[in-house]
């Protein structure tokens, strides 16, 4: 690895020295573990008074679903927030990570966090491992000079859009964004077109499905509406559900055994220690 | 890519097998399409079936041709649409043209109706994928016979299926959830073309390969008729657009 400076100081950070080894082992047949992705979609728009963020909760592992109901919109500060696609631990981590820095840069400025700030750290962060981090973002919020929505991509490169689609499930939203949406929704329209887009996504693409979540964030006020719309709930033939009632269950033999003559009191043993 | 590989035993040539990929004169079956159509979309409406395109045929990543009619009837009941390799496509043609002659042929009152040509489709397309040398399309075919609508689709390696709507390509991911969503048993033909013309636009916005030319071409009882070339109209005057980094500077 070359140096321009002999006595740099040594940095914090991925050491890409492994690289070589696991190369090596891929090519002798050893497959790497693979990771848990989110299998997502993930929606935002910017309507009359801010910005509204949709996803869906399904969390898959290959062709397992890991986690029916995942949180997949991240807090990064009171009135910004990220939805995530792609491993989970990776959109976990960096939002955490980013929402950190942004805390003790509140704690630093005293001022509101804005979003592009949230924006240049997560997009230098992620350009500093050339994509090997591998986190699709949605990242929106109101600060002070407005409302903002910005899609980031893993290699670190971002778009400033109107209304953003991301995932697996990124087509089927966008084709429901593409032909219903306009300027100006007010904030109901905006939360049903979210809902619509995020529902094509779970209804038409395998790596999306169980619930809708929707965060609104206006100037002020955020609101995280978790679980906006349960569209796939556990059926039961029975309408009851699981409901046993007695004599539904045929009694073959019945054996009652006291316990009451099992159980001596000693009379002389002593009391227990204090 | 699977290639069949040649043995040598004790140093004699094995007779090359009829179908083997290597020759002198070079490989002999479909490895990959070159001149492509992008997307077709069908539905069934109220009084028959309804088929859109677009006329683009791209080279790889040009758009080579502006002017590929990607959908031709067959016979007097039935419309086929096509994307994917332009010149397999056209050999299809070519093949039932000739399926459609020996019918006529027969002179005996009766047609070839759509669900007949379907299954030809499919056994065509099932066989040569056995070959290892598929013909590299994806087939909508649409018609109506004695008030009957029928919509089917194959693919390249024989897959087929019957539905009240079909997108081939890109429309199976931008059109089939807003067709899912909003298709009716009852459309009107107005109302079909203003579902048809919302999913070809959002595949126009999205879809590096589509262009803005396109053609609905429909079936009824009555016959078919497929319309003369029109563009669409596009949106892009959001405010986002015109200023993206307003509210960040220094930002893209």
């Amino acid at each position: 690895m070359a140096r321009f400076a002999a006595d740099a100081p040594t940095r914090g950070g991925f050491s890409f020295d492994l690289c070589q080894r696991n190369e090596m082992l891929l090519k002798k047949g050893n497959q790497l573990p693979t990771f848990r992705k989110t299998g997502t979609t993930i929606v935002g728009l910017v309507f009359e008074d801010g910005v509204i963020l949709g996803a869906d909760t399904r969390a898959t592992e290959g062709p397992i679903v890991a986690d029916k109901n995942c949180e997949k919109i991240h807090y990064m500060a009171p009135n910004i927030y990220c939805c995530g696609a792609g491993t989970a631990a990776d959109t976990e981590a960096v939002t955490d990570m980013v929402s950190s820095q942004l805390q003790l840069h509140r704690y630093a400025t005293g001022r509101e966090s804005r979003v592009i700030t949230a924006l240049t750290l997560l997009k230098s962060h992620l350009f500093s491992y050339q994509g090997h981090v591998s986190a699709a973002l949605v990242l929106g919020g109101v600060d002070i000079t407005g409302p903002h929505l910005h899609t980031v991509y893993p290699h670190g490169s971002t778009d400033t859009l109107p209304f953003a689609t991301m995932g697996s499930g990124s087509l089927a939203a966008m084709a429901v964004f593409e032909s219903k949406f306009r300027e100006g929704l007010t904030r109901d329209e905006g939360i049903k077109l979210v809902s619509e887009a995020i529902c094509s996504g779970i209804f038409n693409d395998l790596g999306s499905g169980s619930n809708v979540d929707v965060c609104v964030i206006t100037r002020g006020q955020t609101e995280y509406l978790r679980n906006h719309q349960l569209p796939n709930p556990r059926t039961y033939v029975s309408s009851r559900g699981y409901n046993f009632l007695k004599g539904h269950t045929e009694v073959l033999s019945t054996k009652i055994t006291p316990l009451k003559s099992k159980v001596e009191a000693a009379a002389e043993v002593d009391a227990m220690e204090e | 890519m699977e290639r069949l590989a040649i043995h040598h035993a004790n140093g004699m040539e094995m007779v090359a097998v009829k179908d083997s990929a290597i020759s002198e004169n070079g490989t002999e079956r479909t490895l990959y399409p070159y001149v492509t159509g992008t997307s077709v979309i069908g539905m069934k409406y109220k009084d028959g079936v309804i088929l859109a395109a677009d006329m683009g045929g791209s080279y790889g990543s040009t758009l080579r041709y502006k002017s590929v009619e990607r959908i031709k009837h067959i016979g007097k009941h039935s419309l086929l649409g096509a994307s994917g390799e332009i010149s397999d496509f056209q050999e299809i043609l070519r093949y039932l043209d000739e399926l459609i002659l020996y019918d006529n042929m027969w002179d005996d009152g009766n047609s070839l109706g759509p669900k007949e040509v379907h299954n030809y489709l499919t056994r065509v397309m099932y066989n040569r994928r056995n070959k290892f040398n598929p013909l590299w399309n994806s087939l909508v075919l649409g018609g109506v016979k004695n008030g009957q609508k029928y919509l089917g689709m194959v693919g390249m390696i024989g897959t087929h299926f019957e539905d009240n709507h079909v997108a081939t390509g890109f429309g199976n991911h931008l059109a089939r959830p807003i067709l899912r969503a909003e298709w009716r048993e009852d459309l009107s033909f107005e109302e079909a073309v203003k579902l048809l013309e919302k999913c070809l636009l959002v595949l126009l916005y999205r879809d590096r390969s589509a262009i803005n030319k396109f053609q609905i071409a429909k079936i009824t009882d009555e016959g078919v008729t497929i319309s003369q070339p029109y563009a669409l109209k596009t949106y892009w005057g959001f405010s986002a657009f015109q200023n993206p980094s307003k509210g960040a500077e220094g930002s893209w």
